[in-house]
């Protein structure tokens, strides 16, 4: 087992699947952990990223706010996860604002290891275009969303993510960020928030209790406007 | 047959996607492709549907989109010859996010989905290209994002910034519109009279002269401060 403790927690991340470990120590002999505390930034939109980053504990929210005023929260990062994959690669400066909502611990690999990666690793490169790929689908469907859809049908469509792919019945999901964090993902106010919960609730969709909501009308809260 | 499949190597040739790739891995990948033709609103590939392989531009130009009900559209890009699309449903094997319509006649390449997939098995340098066009595209789309929400004030003045280019007078810049009107009216996501009008406050307040397609731009720097503006902070609604 290798020696260096960034190489070790690399191993386990997705991004590094299939890469032998010899590469990967290769990779991350010059990587570095990040200690957050919660409400941290680990880089501000415009400066420059560490590398290519994995969070290996704790969560972290990635955000756009300096130009709309109102943030806007483009996801949250869970343990395991890598992201600033796009702007990495391109060596571009961050282009989000990348907060811990909890304490957490983030590996940050150069750009260059990660480059001579890509040249040598078919199972990295595999892993790499797969989570850009990715991206690239959750960022068309949260324009989609944006673009497209009125608030209420944005809750509700998150609501439903929420839940999974089950159908009819009641259903319990809890929010997994505070209704503040919620908010800025759904790009509305926390006190529209709140309002279109009430609503929801008074017509027998959902039921709420704090972070504990209670999808009570799957279909109808589908067709919700 | 000969014929088409040298056609189609010479578009292959030109592509950013394959630059540096052997030309032996070319010409293996140009008798696994097709040449499709389409013919101006045709719409080559429709949300919703599988992606039969990568498609990329010989001539013409398509406009991707979120369909909506007709008579309205979001246009999200304009693509021409050299570029290429349908590379993240064929990475992700899932059906496309976008209609692709052609804009005028338009010529392409298919290259199949299962050799591209091929590709990223035994081809490093191939791998290396998809993925910073990937990266590129990612970055796009998160810029759109950020665009989407701005008032369309900004959202033109950003756009106009983005393709303005220097022109022989030092400090002088000159844009130029490469599709009509309407088309930048819906890539903006604004209605056209919305276009007309905020072109022509942007001259009347001495930021630019339009003439047709071509915008010179006087002012740059008030540009790109309403570009950057917050909203509600100055810019015109």
């Amino acid at each position: 087992m290798s020696q260096n403790p960034c190489a070790r927690i690399a191993c386990t991340l997705a991004l590094f699947r299939g890469v032998s470990e010899r590469r990967v120590g290769t990779a991350t002999r010059a990587a570095r952990l990040v200690s957050l505390r919660s409400g941290d930034a680990l880089v501000r939109r415009g400066g420059p990223l560490p590398g290519l980053c994995a969070l290996t504990a704790g969560s972290l929210k990635l955000s756009v706010s300096a130009r709309t005023r109102d943030e806007r929260v483009l996801g949250l990062v869970a343990a395991g996860e890598s992201f600033g994959e796009a702007a990495a690669l391109r060596s571009m400066p961050a282009p989000f604002d990348a907060v811990a909502v909890s304490d957490a611990e983030v590996l940050a690999i150069p750009v260059d290891a990660v480059r001579l990666l890509l040249q040598r690793d078919t199972a990295f490169a595999r892993n790499l275009l797969d989570r850009l790929a990715a991206e690239i689908l959750r960022l068309l469907e949260g324009i989609e969303a944006g673009m497209l859809q009125r608030a209420p049908q944005r809750l509700a469509s998150y609501l439903c993510t929420l839940a999974g792919a089950e159908g009819a019945g009641a259903r319990r999901v809890s929010l997994p960020v505070s209704k503040t964090v919620v908010a800025g993902m759904l790009g509305v106010k926390k006190e529209t928030l709140s309002r279109l919960l009430r609503d929801l609730s008074d017509r027998r969709l959902i039921a709420v209790s704090r972070r504990e909501i209670t999808i009570l009308d799957r279909a109808r809260l589908e067709g919700a406007r | 047959m000969k014929a088409a499949i040298h056609l189609v190597k010479g578009v292959l040739d030109k592509l950013p996607l394959l630059e540096g790739v052997s030309p032996d891995a070319v010409r293996e990948l140009a008798t696994q492709s097709s040449v499709v033709r389409s013919a101006r609103g045709e719409v080559i590939v429709r949300r919703g549907e599988r992606v039969p392989g990568v498609y990329a531009i010989a001539f013409g130009t398509v406009k991707t989109r979120l369909p909506r009900p007709p008579g309205s559209e979001v246009v999200l890009g304009l693509l021409g010859a050299g570029t290429t699309f349908g590379k993240t449903a064929v990475m992700l094997g899932a059906p496309s996010q976008l209609d692709v319509v052609a804009l005028g006649d338009t010529m392409l390449v298919a290259i199949r989905a299962s050799c591209v997939l091929a590709m990223i098995e035994r081809n490093l340098r191939f791998s290396r290209n998809l993925a910073l066009a990937l990266a590129e595209r990612n970055q796009a789309l998160l810029a759109e994002l950020e665009t989407g929400k701005l008032p369309s004030a900004q959202r033109l003045a950003a756009y106009l910034d983005s393709i303005a280019e220097p022109t022989a007078e030092p400090g002088r810049f000159a844009a130029r519109l490469a599709v009509s009107k309407t088309l930048v009216a819906a890539r903006l996501g604004i209605k056209k009279e919305t276009l007309s009008r905020l072109l022509r406050e942007f001259a009347s307040d001495g930021l630019i002269e339009v003439s047709g397609r071509s915008i010179a731009i006087r002012d740059v720097g008030a540009l790109r401060r309403i570009a950057a503006s917050a909203p509600g902070a100055g810019a015109p609604a």
